[in-house]
This record gives C-alpha cells, structure tokens and sequence, in this order.
C-alpha cells in the first residue's frame, strides 16, 4: 500500500515536473489564435497592372523560344503548379525540384524550395532566365512586348511608358500578389466558426498540434516562413537534402506529389514520411487519416472553384 | 540715387541668397528627419525581433510571421537608408556596415527559427513521451531513471551548463537502457545538442541599435540637424537684418524722393517766376527797365522767402548802384560785399558772399556746403569781362529755415545772369546808339571837308589873282607911296587866305589813298631834310630810328604830311625853341594775323595840350593858335585812318606833347616778300577823261576827281579827246562826258573809241534813258555832286571788262 503511494507520489511529482519542464519549452495547449491566422483578402490593387500581369504570366513571347509561359508549370486553372514529380519543359533540363504552387506564394517568407528569393520579382526575373525554366534574355523579352502596339499600349495603360524590366516585373508580381485561395473551412475555423470542422477533422488539427507539426506549418500560410532541416531523424524523401523551405500546406490536398523530388505521391504518404522523418515518431493509421481529413480544411478556393484535389 | 540703386540692388541679391540657402536648409532638414525617421523605423523593427525570438524561445509566440514580418520592416527600413545616406561617405560606410551586421543577424535569426522549431517539437514530444511513460511504468527503478532523466533536463534547461549539460547526458545514458523509452532518450537527445546550439544562436544576434555603426549614423544625423538648426537660426538673423536694411534703405528713398520733388516744385516756381520777369524785362523800354527789374527782385524775394532782394553793380571807378535803391541796410551790405576780393579760385568770377548782420564776411561750409546759421546777407557776386562786379544780395534778416547752398546758389546765379543779361542788352543798345551818331557826324564832317576842298579850289585862284594883282600893284608904286601899307596888308591876308586854303585842300586831299611800299625809313631820312630846312632855327630835330630798313603799304606824300605836320605843329608849340625828337619803333608785339605794327613818335617840349582841348585837337578847324587854320591835325588824323593806323597823344601841360602813330606793317623786317596790292587799293585811283566844252564843268569835275583821289585829264572837244585816246588807249580807266556843244560825229567816234566805261555829264534830267545811251555806264548830273560822282565811277568801274 505504502509502496503504492510512493509511486502515485513519484508519479506525481514527476508529470508535475513533466509539466514544469514542458512549461519551459513550449505551453501545454495552444489556442487556434496563438500559430494561426486566416487568410488576408487580396490587395486592392492597380486593375490594370493585375489584368497586364495576368496576360503576360500567360504569355510564352517571355520565354526565350517563346514556347512556354509562366502558366506552363504554374497553372493557374488548377493548382497554381502541375502534377508532375518534377517538370520537364520541351527542349530543357528536368527541374531539380517539384514545382510549388503559385498560390498564396506572396505570402511566404522566401521563395522556391530553397528559399533563394526574397520577391515576386526577383524570382520572377531569375525564372526568364533560368535556362531549365524560361530560357530567356530579358531585354530581348523586352523588345518583343515593345515591338507589339497591344502591348506597349496596356504597358501605357498600366505604368504610363513603354515596357521595361521594372514594370515588366511589376506587373507578373501584382498578378502573383492577386493569387490568394481564401474561404478555406479552416480560416472560416480560425475566425470563430465552429462549425467549420467537423469532429474527425478537429481531432485532426489536435494531433497536427500534439504531434508537432504545427512547430513547422504555422502562421497564415501553415509554414512558409521558416528553413527546416530535411530528415532530421531520418531521410524524409528519396532525395536528402540539407535545409529546405518550409512549404506552405494551404491547398495541399491539391498539390500532390509532394515533398521537393515529388516523391510522396499521396497526402497520407508525405504525413507519414514526415512524422518519421521531422518528428521521430511512427503515426497510428489512424492519426494520419484525422490528420489528412483536417489538411483538406486548408483547400481554399480561386475564381469560385475549391481546391481539394477532388479528395472527401 | 545711384549709390541707392547700388544698395538696394545688393540687399535685393542678399535675400535672394538668403532664401535660397533657407531652402538648401530646409531641404537638408527634411532628409535628415527622413533619416531619423528610417533609423527609428529599424530599432522599432530590430527589437519587436529581439522580443519575439524570446516570445518564441519561451513559447510565447507559436509562429513566425511576427518574426518574418519584423524582418521585412526592418530590411526595408535599412534599404530606405541604404538610398537616404547615399552621397555622404561617413553614413554610407557606417550604414554599410549596420547593412551587414543586420545580414549576419537574419541568417542567425533563420538557423534560431529553424532550431527552435526542432526544439518546440522535441520538447513537447518529450512532455508528452515522459508523462506517458511515467504515468504507465510499474518498476520502482526505472521511475527512478526517468525521474532522474525528467529532472536533469528541467535543471538543463533552467542552467544550461557544462556540469548540467553532463547529469542530462549521464540521465540519458542510464535511459537508454530501457526499451520502452527509445523515441524519449531520440527527442531529449536532440534536445540535449539543441539548446547550446539555440542559446548560440541568440546571443548571436544582439540588437543592432545598440551597435556602435547605428549609433554612430544617429549621433551623425543628430549632429547635422543642429549643425543646421544653428544655420537656421543665423539666417533667420539675416533675413532680420537684411529686412532692416531694406526697410531702411526705402525710407531713405522715400526721403531722397521728397526732397527732388520740393527742389523741384521750387525750380517750377522759379522757373514759371523768372519767365515772366525775363518777358516783362525784355519789353521793357530804356525808361522802364529800372522798373521791371525791381518787379523782379520783388518776385525773386517772394520766390525765395527773404526779407529783401537787391542788385548792384559798380565798376572799378564809379558809384554804387543800387536797385531798389531805398535800403540803406542793404546798402551798406552790398558795399561791404564788393569791398571783399574774392580769394578762392580765380578762374570763378562766380562767388557766393555771406555776409553776418554786422557785415563780417563768412563763407558757406566747405564740406556740407551749408551756411553758417547766424549769416544775414546772402549775395552772389559776378564780375564780367569789363571790370564791372554785379551783386545779387538777398536779406534773409527773420528767416528761419537755411539756405541750401547746392539747391539754390544756381538759380540765384541764373537770376543774377539774367538781371544783368538785361541790363547788358540795354547798355548795348545805347552804346550802338552813341556809335550811330559819331559815324553821322563823321559822315557830316567829311562832306564838310570835301566840299571845302572844293571851294578851296576856286577860292585859291580868286586869291592868287588877287595876289599877282597886288603884287604887281606894290611893284608899281614907289617905295613911299602911303597905298603900299594896305597892300602889303593885302598881301599877307591873301598869303593867311592861301595857307588857309592849302590846309583845306590838305585835309580834303587826305582821303586819297593811292597805295605803295615805302620804306618808312627812308621817309623819315628824306623828311628830316627838308624839316632842318624850313625850322626854325631855335629847334633842334633829333631822329632816333632803327638800323633795319621798316617798310609799310601807304602813300608816302601821305606819311610825309603826316611827319611834317607834327613836327610843324610841335615846332609852334615850343614856340620855336627847343628840341623835336622823331623816332621810329616796331612793335614786339605780332598781331594774330602775322602783321606787326610800328608806331612813330614825335615828341616836343612845348606847352603841352590840356585836358579839354585833347578831346578836340583832331577836329577840322578847331585851333589854338591865333592864326592856326585848325586842319593840321585833322589831316594826320584822316591819313592815319586811312592807312587803318592809330593815333595818340600823351601831353602834360607845361611839360610837352608826343604824338603816337601806329600803324600797322604789312611785311616784317628781312622778310622781304611783299603782300600783293589789294583790288580796292586799285579801285580807288583812276586816271578819267573828262570832256566838256564848258571849262567850268571840267574845273569843278577835276577838283571833285582830284578830291576823290582820282587823276583827271580835261579835253574841251570830242575831237581832241577822241585823238588822246586814239593815241592811249589804256591810258584811261573811265570817261566822263559833257555831249552840250559837241558836234554829234565826233560824240558817237569819241563813245565808239571807247574801251573803258563812259559817264555821260548832263543837266537835263529829262533826256536820261534815251535809246542812243544805251552804250554809257552810268549818268552824272551838272552840277556835280562828290558823292555822286564817286558812287557812279564806282560802279562803272565794277561793270567795266577786266
């Protein structure tokens, strides 16, 4: 009996030093306001320059042999990006990474799995001339658009001059800043309605905090605002790499294949992968169902269209 | 005013530079404040960082948008000041460097997002492993290894240390060895490298605005800013001063401009004032000019304010005189005034005199140009050209206000020019008058004199008849006849008459001026002769005369009577006793047009000429002397004229007389070149034709001719006279011709012979202008008049051919 209660105290003590010590690291529970914030509306901007950006994000004059545009991995109509591994443009190299969506890429703290580009625009201009991607001479871009009177026209309209690099970029930039996928269930969650997720996608979200994740995919985009290691107990895809952006996980039920090779082929993979890789752990099946039931509540929604990749 | 213009100019340029280095000012706040502003924008930037990567380090902050957002701010705060500093090379570099400090920080930053984030999952993980783990275990020891285990983590993470860092890894150890805690011992193993890792990263990234580059760059700018507020200030200050300046500067020319505008309202009124004293002046008859020049002292007194005006004048001799002569103050002043010689400039006969109440002259301050205040006379002084001194004396006796010399003196002067402008015009025109009436009685003399020659003519024969026949009549009679006496009596009145008649003819042949050289000389050597001779013998001549011969253009008869009559005359002074002294001297003096003149002087040691006779000594017929004809003199006097010479006399009574002659020498000594006759010396004698078959008519023409200086030659028929010119015919320059009882061939021979002009003699008025005249020159009436006789030789001697 004595011996029992020496345990209950032991025990005692200990979880109350468990707590304790978890106190000092992290806090026990975290409220939905403390990691998260919903979706800003898209900025009110120039209609002119967005409409200007719009076409010429479609435009392929902005490769070097005008066969590809920006559309031709970022597409727009569907996910912002493709579905494949990794994208294999007609007479270039194989990309080295799989193509992140373009969706709510304004909102990240860097670009490109990387992390390389602070703006839109340097990106933007990096892509013209990355030769796997646009394979492009800016100025010759340039005088392409200068030699179109439609062109030089809506570039008038837009920036009052002809075209030239800065407003060039500027317009592609203002576009991107347009392209943000709001109305996801989980924003309308994050702003008080409980409705919005159901039971299994809540337990969802619990473990996504418990687990650790949420360590990670956090902030408005649910990650993109910080580098992580890449397989930090073990290798988390085919292909190790060192420190990676963390990807944002808005609309990733729509973004399939995942991690930076492409390698993950389903959602409930890459929860997988990533638990044993970042976090150590082996996930119940279970969990990783709940965990893939809350990520689909992230799926926003463009021009009306809700981006879940037709998954429940 | 220009020096007005000048300053105004030079504070208009001054404000300009001002506000324009306000603005430079200006413009140096406003991007310094830019400056400070960005500065602050990083700091709030920089440590809303700091606190969250504690907020996030303590779990108090579950995400790291505040982080990336604090970030963003704060690069583009320090890119804002990347271009704010741009052009300054100290804030550059030091901005340069904050730029890189910062650079080093983010990259801390992201490695402590990166760790943190492992950390956070770790430790929750190992929070919630533990607790299971505890919460399940049944086995005393191993709740001891993970009591142990969950303690020296807690000490680990509250003293991070050597000596805690080595009881968590002993803990771990000791864990290890229980199965069941595998993923436990994996997570706090990782928690175990994380935390010094974590701790690095942190104190690796301090807050930049602590750093010295930033506070250099604010210590900079702050500097600056009151660097430029000190500039501010200063400019202000001259912004003041040049506002003064300017403020000044127009009152001055408010002042300047109020003073042109009185003087020149008062030159108007001057103006206006002297124009109608200059019309009434000019209108002014002789009688009224006195009048009229008081109005306008009395409108000049007005003009000026004073208590008087007055102009006087006198010249070196005479009185004082005084218009309006009613003041005895001014008088007294004017007196005084004229009393004062002026000692300035010389050149100026222009003074100004000012004058105190007791009469002391003072003189107007040189510098300020202002009068003393104390003066009561004011008088402006001129003198012109013929030693007359004008004065325009104004009373300012009462008068408050001064003078100002610079503005008045001027037109004061101008009034006083004006005044004796007058008062010149009308002395002028009296002295023309006076000059008129001497050439009318010139002019009467002269026909007096010729027409005495004249008769003097006729009148010589009547007494040279009278003469011979009295001569005769005393030869006849025997030496004791009592009829001798009265005509020996006779005789010697008829000898006065000839004298007296020769001295006429004298005078009258005097006009003649038949033109040569003569060597004067000489003239005087051959004259000295003849005078020894006919002297008497109580006088003594002396001939004082230069060694170079002196030669002049003149009739030599002329000059000789000229000698002759002075020394005839000095001779009867000395009442024939004593000493004539004649010389000869060429003046030093050389007239402007290369002609010298020579005087000559006959001194004598007679009785002298009083005062009053010298006035008159050279009028026809005026004389001294019992039994003087009264021409002697009047004879020099016209031969003098003639030979456009001069004469003097210097006479004291009891002590002698000289007579000067100057006349003036056509060539210099040595010159020896000759001027060339002049065309009216050549004029002036003719030789003329005269035919009459009346002898009276050629006897009167002769003498008239002969008076005029003419040659004639009477024929008393046509016939001969044709002849005589057939004979010379240049003989003759002018025909005078009488056609009474002429037979009417030898007329028209005699007019056709004729070369030179023909005169035709009439008495009949009547036939002047007949058809067969048309070949004559001109018409003389018998009798004859001189003057109408000369005046027609004269132009038919100008219609005659060359």
């Amino acid at each position: 009996m004595a011996r029992r209660a020496w345990r209950l105290s032991v025990q005692g003590l200990l979880a109350s030093l468990a707590c304790l010590l978890a106190g000092g690291l992290v806090a026990a529970t975290i409220s939905r306001e403390d990691a998260f914030r919903p979706l800003p509306p898209a900025p009110a901007l120039n209609p002119s320059r967005v409409s200007l950006g719009r076409d010429l994000f479609h435009d392929t004059r902005l490769s070097g042999d005008g066969t590809v545009s920006c559309a031709s991995c970022h597409n727009v109509a569907d996910n912002g990006a493709s579905h494949r591994m990794r994208d294999q443009l007609r007479g270039r190299a194989q990309a080295t990474f799989n193509t992140p969506t373009v969706f709510n890429a304004a909102l990240n703290f860097r670009l490109n799995w990387q992390g390389g580009f602070r703006t839109l625009e340097e990106h933007a201009l990096a892509s013209l001339r990355n030769p796997a991607v646009m394979r492009a001479d800016p100025d010759a871009v340039l005088a392409r658009l200068r030699a179109h009177a439609a062109t030089r026209t809506a570039f008038r309209r837009a920036y009052g001059r002809d075209p030239d690099e800065a407003s060039l970029l500027d317009a592609l930039a203002s576009y991107q800043r347009t392209l943000l996928t709001t109305d996801s269930r989980f924003d309308r969650w994050l702003q008080g309605d409980d409705s919005a997720l159901d039971a299994r996608e809540l337990r969802g979200y619990r473990s996504f905090v418990a687990v650790g994740c949420v360590s990670c995919h956090q902030g408005v985009n649910v990650g993109g605002n910080l580098f992580q290691r890449s397989g930090v107990f073990e290798p988390a895809a085919e292909r190790a790499m060192g420190r990676l952006r963390v990807p944002s996980l808005r609309n990733v039920a729509a973004t399939a294949p995942y991690f930076h090779d492409g390698s993950a082929a389903t959602l409930p993979e890459a929860v997988d992968a990533m638990a044993r890789a970042q976090l150590g752990t082996a996930l119940k099946a279970r969990d990783i169902e709940e965990i893939t039931a809350f990520l689909h509540t992230l799926s926003g929604r463009r021009d009306g269209r809700l981006l879940d990749g037709g998954m429940p | 005013m220009r020096m007005v213009a000048i300053l105004g100019f030079g504070a208009l340029s001054g404000l300009v530079a001002v506000v324009m280095e306000g603005r430079a000012i200006d413009r140096a706040v406003h991007q310094h404040e830019a400056v400070l502003v960005t500065l602050q924008d990083f700091r709030v930037a920089d440590s809303e960082m700091n606190r969250d990567v504690l907020r996030a380090r303590t779990g108090r902050l579950h995400h790291y948008d505040a982080l990336v957002e604090a970030d963003r701010r704060a690069q583009a705060a320090l890119s804002r000041l990347l271009v704010q500093v741009a052009g300054d090379a100290v804030l550059e570099r030091e901005a340069e460097r904050v730029h890189g400090q910062y650079s080093r920080k983010t990259r801390h930053l992201e490695r402590f997002k990166t760790l943190n984030a492992l950390l956070t999952n770790s430790s929750m993980y190992f929070l919630r492993e533990s607790d299971l783990q505890i919460r399940r275990q049944r086995d005393p020891d191993t709740l001891r290894v993970l009591g142990f285990l969950t303690h020296t983590l807690q000490r680990l993470v509250r003293e991070p240390g050597s000596e805690t860092t080595r009881a968590a890894r002993e803990a771990l150890a000791r864990t290890a060895a229980i199965p069941s805690a595998d993923s436990l011992v994996r997570h706090g193993a990782l928690l175990l490298t994380l935390l010094p890792d974590i701790e690095a990263e942190m104190s690796a990234m301090p807050a930049i605005a602590d750093m010295p580059s930033f506070v250099a760059i604010g210590a900079r700018v702050a500097e600056r800013q009151r660097e430029l507020q000190r500039r501010s200030h200063l400019m202000r200050m001259k912004m003041l001063a040049i506002g003064t300046a300017m403020a000044a500067l127009s009152l001055l020319v408010g002042w300047r401009l109020h003073l042109r505008v009185r003087a020149s309202r008062r030159r108007a009124t001057y103006d206006e004032m002297m124009l109608s004293a200059s019309q009434a002046l000019a209108s002014a008859s002789r009688e009224q000019v006195d009048c009229a020049i008081n109005a306008a002292l009395g409108a000049l007194r007005d003009w000026a304010g004073v208590r008087a005006a007055a102009l006087a004048t006198r010249s070196h001799t005479g009185p004082l005189r005084l218009w309006p002569d009613v003041d005895a103050d001014m008088h007294s002043a004017a007196e005084a005034s004229l009393a004062e010689r002026p000692t300035a400039d010389k050149r100026v006969s222009r003074t100004c005199l000012l004058l105190s109440d007791t009469g002391t002259v003072l003189m107007p301050d040189a510098r300020t140009a202002r009068y003393p205040p104390s003066a009561r006379w004011l008088c402006v002084r001129r003198e012109d050209g013929r030693g007359r001194t004008w004065l325009l004396c104004l009373d300012r006796a009462d008068m408050k206000h001064a003078l100002y010399c610079a503005v008045d003196l001027p037109l004061l002067e101008s009034a006083l020019d004006i005044l004796t402008g007058v008062l010149e015009k009308h002395r002028l025109e009296g002295e023309s008058k006076r000059l008129e009436e001497q050439l009318l009685e010139a002019r009467r003399l002269e026909a007096i004199g010729t027409m005495a020659s004249g008769i003097s003519h006729n009148f010589n024969n009547i007494v040279g008849a009278i003469r011979g026949n009295a001569e005769s009549a005393l030869e006849q009679l025997p030496a004791i006849a009592s009829a001798r006496e009265p005509l020996t009596r006779i005789l010697r009145s008829t000898e006065r008459a000839h004298d007296l008649v020769e001295g006429i003819l004298d005078y009258g042949r005097a006009q003649r001026r038949v033109m040569e050289r003569v060597d004067l000389d000489e003239l005087i050597n051959e004259t000295a002769a003849l005078l020894t001779a006919s002297l008497p013998t109580g006088v003594t001549l002396q001939v004082a005369r230069p060694h170079a011969p002196v030669t002049i253009w003149g009739n030599p008869a002329q000059l000789q009577q000229i000698i002759m009559n002075l020394c005839t005359n000095g001779a009867r002074a000395m009442n024939m006793q004593g000493t004539l002294r004649v010389s000869l001297a060429e003046d030093a003096a050389t007239g402007h047009d290369g002609t010298c003149s020579i005087t000559l002087r006959v001194d004598d040691s007679g009785i002298g000429i009083s005062p009053d006779d010298r006035e008159r000594i050279f009028e026809p017929f005026y004389t001294t002397e019992r039994d003087g004809t009264g021409l002697g003199l009047a004879t020099v006097k016209q031969i003098v004229s003639n030979h456009r010479g001069c004469i003097h006399v210097e006479s004291t009574p009891g002590r002698g007389t000289s007579f000067l002659v100057t006349l003036p020498s056509r060539s210099r000594p040595g010159a020896g070149a000759v001027a060339p006759r002049k065309a009216d010396d050549a004029v002036d004698h003719m030789s003329v034709m005269l035919v009459s078959a009346d002898m009276a008519v050629v006897e009167r023409l002769e003498d008239i001719l002969a008076a005029l200086g003419h040659e004639p030659v009477g024929y008393a028929t046509a016939h001969s006279a044709y002849a005589a010119l057939r004979a010379q015919p240049l003989r003759f320059d002018c025909v005078v011709l009488d056609q009474e009882g002429m037979a009417a061939d030898d007329v028209r021979k005699l007019r056709e012979a004729a070369a030179v002009p023909v005169l035709i003699a009439t008495r009949r008025w009547r036939s002047l202008g007949r058809s067969d005249d048309r070949d004559v020159s001109g018409f003389v009436r018998i009798p004859t008049e001189p003057a109408a006789l000369a005046d027609a030789l004269q132009r038919a001697r100008a219609t005659a051919p060359t």
